[in-house]
């Protein structure tokens, strides 16, 4: 279903005086493409570079350092198929450094950071040097890659296979004129919001962190809408390392929205997110087979993920023993249910001392159009019934195992 | 109970029970979450220590695999009853400690108590030492498949011969082949003494309850014999230097590190803090954005973002680690030694670290699980957190210059590179 996603949600405010410091975080949102990916990361690292106030690195460090060690920092999140480059920001709170117009000399650099980088050849030529090392680095990790290979396996018709820290084909082809264009065009004009939680007042909060950035308030179009894909026969693939990696995929047909949200997210945790899961016991406890076993759920997308590092000659019974559990499910232990409830309500109620986690929660909920309130959301897991996730869990269905084998494992 | 002071007046206590386990509480009333650690100094590094004055020696990877081992207990799976009181627990072992911890939002009382009983007691099978070899092999293969994580354990590997450094802290396939269950025994009894532990409690509770809490449990008033035990000082000769080697890895990119000893140690454990921070504001000054070459050197392709260096001293070992990316490791040798001859004690850079360090260390402050970790680790060390920033804060340009004086120039060059 294609919502709206409300102008209002453009400035959130939270005031506590718990932390030394005060968060400022800006969220971006625009359509996933390969384009889009690779030029968000190119642009993120020309960010956090340098700018035309500051344009030098040492420039930069040093008004950092000038700023009690200011932090700025960037990454991007996936909703469905939509993107958020996310800029957080901390300042020390005022009173415990020796300036008491420190959060407007913060203000100021922050408008800066965010709204006039350096996009020239220069830096444009460094920041695809480096986006580029960091891409082959993560092909250069089993796991990270083995990740990559098996959303990429979904298709090119399917948004989730678009990797979210960039494509090298599309880097090289990137110009400056598309980074300054994209900044410009997508970036500056993207659905924004604005989060500012710490000691501060939300009057100096909206001048300081909202009035300044002149954001375009605007209503976007968001779709949540569960991947709808065919199943697909598995991938085998091999490296030349010492553990084979194992990711199984299962279309859940329940996304962010879906009235069997809450459950489905339960019977993830059930199945591999608990220190009793499903998973770890059988697989790990029982049979030491791996170390490190667990399922995901890419709520926006309806998707399960289970992933796991094993010995090539476990495949099998590993593969046999995973689907065991996942049909563990449609009797699910009413224990292991409420401590999966017990749970989700403790990163719930943490996500009050977890910025960034708050943020997260929020965000998510202003995008399907439902007032985020934790007390809310707690009462809601309490009250779902084992029948619930067994009418979420007989929805999923399997989409994909990929498998790359280690040479050495 | 006494009271520690600190410059950030954040409160905390500390007390010491009957059983010599020594607990620090730290209250933080306006936070929802709580963090809990018990930890021991055995680490990777404690392979050889002096047992009533004799030498005993420990398989590498003991400590690891014992941290493992102490969630098996007789009284069924302690994992979950951690998870039925909605607390997340773990535990990692370190080069210097082992550390048994959990967070939570609910009520403290229940899973303090199901810590304090995890290392009260060791009770563990045959079998489940058996099953447990199984899982740590799986972990030892997920990081040797691991480009960074390979390239440090190999950079130790080398640049230390007789130090156990030199030693994975995990230990190798064999040595965990080669653990015992009575070896897994034997190192509980002689670390996991009360006397041995420290406990830091950071909550919303009231520290007088907790501190009740605390002595009715019977790691608080246990009467073992405690063992006399002193970890052996091992000096590192570094004849071996310079050297350099290459390893294989199924990887697109290469990496390097240039490693150099230290070989000249403060005496004292504050002493060697400041010498480590010294180091660290020389390198910074020098290695950093700070310089003007810096640009120049990322424009040359000799450094890219990857690009990191490390200062780590200790009672018995030193040494100062660089890490590169996409270069030869002939190149990343050469431009070290160059531009080591090149550092400079420069005043107003000095200033911008330190302003730029003690504001960063107000920020462990933010989180009850940092606050947990560092003051746990500092004080695993006998050394307290606060000794950092006053470390920090106390650094004179003489103590550059002397730390500048004191540095060696002879390397160990480890590289991962592609298969041909």
């Amino acid at each position: 279903m294609v919502k709206q996603t409300q102008a209002n949600e453009n400035f959130v405010f939270k005031a506590t005086d718990k932390f030394k410091d005060i968060t400022i975080v800006l969220r971006r949102m625009f359509s996933i493409s390969k384009q889009n990916t690779t030029l968000a990361a190119l642009l993120m690292y020309m960010l956090e570079d340098r700018n035309e106030k500051y344009p030098t690195k040492k420039e930069m460090l040093s008004i950092k350092d000038h700023l009690y060690g200011t932090t700025f920092s960037s990454g991007v999140v996936g909703y469905g198929k939509n993107m958020v480059l996310q800029i957080a920001s901390k300042v020390m709170d005022p009173q415990f450094a020796d300036d008491s117009k420190l959060l407007e000399k913060h203000s100021e650099w922050f408008v800066n950071m965010t709204h006039y980088p350096l996009l020239n050849q220069e830096t444009f030529l460094e920041a695809k040097a480096q986006v580029r090392s960091s891409l082959i680095r993560d092909l250069d990790q089993p796991s990270k890659l083995a990740q990559i290979k098996a959303f990429e396996a979904l298709g090119e018709d399917s948004v989730i296979a678009i990797n979210l820290d960039g494509d090298l084909n599309t880097l090289e082809e990137t110009t400056l004129q598309d980074v300054q264009k994209f900044f410009k065009d997508v970036y500056l004009q993207a659905h924004t919001s604005v989060y500012v939680i710490g000691n501060i007042t939300k009057e100096d909060a909206k001048a300081l962190y909202y009035d300044t950035l002149n954001i375009k308030e605007h209503f976007y179009p968001f779709e949540c809408e569960a991947l709808a894909k065919e199943k697909i026969e598995d991938v085998v693939e091999s490296k030349d390392t010492t553990q084979t990696q194992l990711i199984k995929l299962l279309k859940t047909n329940v996304s962010m929205d879906h009235p069997l949200y809450l459950a489905n997210r339960l019977a993830v945790a059930v199945l591999g997110q608990l220190p009793t899961s499903y998973l770890f016991v059988e697989i790990r406890e029982k049979r030491s087979l791996c170390y490190s076993i667990y399922s995901q759920y890419i709520a926006f997308d309806g998707l399960c993920l289970i992933k796991t590092g094993i010995d090539t000659s476990n495949i099998d019974e590993v593969k046999e023993l995973i689907n065991q559990q996942v049909g563990a499910l449609l009797d699910i232990d009413e224990d292991l249910l409420n401590q999966a409830k017990t749970m989700i309500i403790n990163a719930i109620k943490n996500a009050e001392d977890e910025l960034l986690s708050y943020v997260n929660l929020h965000y998510s909920y202003a995008l399907i159009q439902q007032p985020f309130s934790s007390e809310q959301l707690i009462k809601d897991i309490q009250q779902v019934s084992k029948l619930d996730v067994v009418q979420a869990v007989s929805l999923w269905e399997e989409l994909l195992t990929y498998v790359l084998k280690g040479e050495q494992a | 109970m006494n009271i520690i002071d600190n410059p950030y007046n954040e409160k905390i206590v500390e007390f010491t029970t009957q059983s010599n386990m020594r607990v620090i509480v730290v209250s933080k009333k306006s936070f929802v979450n709580q963090a809990v650690g018990i930890g021991t100094a055995f680490g990777g590094l404690t392979t050889s220590v002096l047992l009533n004055q004799q030498e005993k020696h420990l398989q590498p990877g003991l400590a690891h695999f014992l941290e493992h081992q102490l969630f098996e207990s007789e009284l069924g799976n302690i994992m979950g009853e951690f998870t039925k009181c909605g607390a997340n627990v773990n535990a990692f072992t370190s080069y210097h400690e082992t550390v048994y911890y959990f967070s939570t939002t609910n009520p403290l009382k229940k899973p303090m108590t199901l810590l304090m009983d995890m290392v009260n007691d060791v009770s563990i099978s045959e079998a489940s030492t058996q099953k447990e070899k199984g899982i740590i092999l799986q972990e030892l293969s997920m990081y040797d498949q691991m480009p960074e994580a390979m390239l440090l354990k190999q950079t130790f590997a080398n640049l230390y011969r007789e130090h156990p450094m030199k030693n994975d802290i995990g230990g190798s396939k064999e040595s965990v082949q080669n653990i015992t269950h009575d070896d897994l025994i034997q190192a509980y009894n002689l670390f996991y003494h009360p006397s041995q532990l420290t406990m830091v409690i950071v909550s919303f509770e009231d520290v007088n309850v907790i501190k009740q809490w605390i002595e009715n449990h019977p790691l608080a008033s246990k009467n073992t014999q405690k063992m006399d035990i002193k970890p052996m000082v091992v000096n590192e000769t570094f004849d071996h230097l310079p050297q350099s080697f290459s390893m294989n890895m199924d990887v697109s990119q290469n990496k390097v590190t240039v490693a150099l000893p230290i070989t000249s140690f403060a005496s004292t454990s504050k002493a060697r803090l400041k010498q480590q921070w010294a180091i660290k504001v020389l390198l910074e000054s020098h290695f950093s954005e700070i310089n003007d070459d810096y640009q120049q050197w990322m424009d040359q392709g000799i450094i890219n973002e990857l690009f990191d260096y490390d200062v780590d001293i200790e009672q018995d070992y030193g040494h100062v680690l660089f890490l590169f990316e996409n270069i030869k490791k002939e190149e990343a040798n050469n431009f070290v030694l160059e531009q080591l001859q090149k550092l400079t004690v420069n005043k107003q850079a000095f200033e911008q670290m330190k302003r730029r360090w003690i504001f960063s260390s107000l920020r462990v402050f933010n989180r009850p699980s940092s606050i947990m970790t560092q003051l746990l680790h500092y004080s695993l060390k006998n050394d307290s957190y606060f000794d950092v920033i006053d470390a920090i804060e106390s650094l004179t340009l003489e103590d550059l210059q002397q730390a500048k004086d004191n540095l060696e120039t002879l390397t160990s060059v480890v590289e991962v590179t592609k298969k041909n």
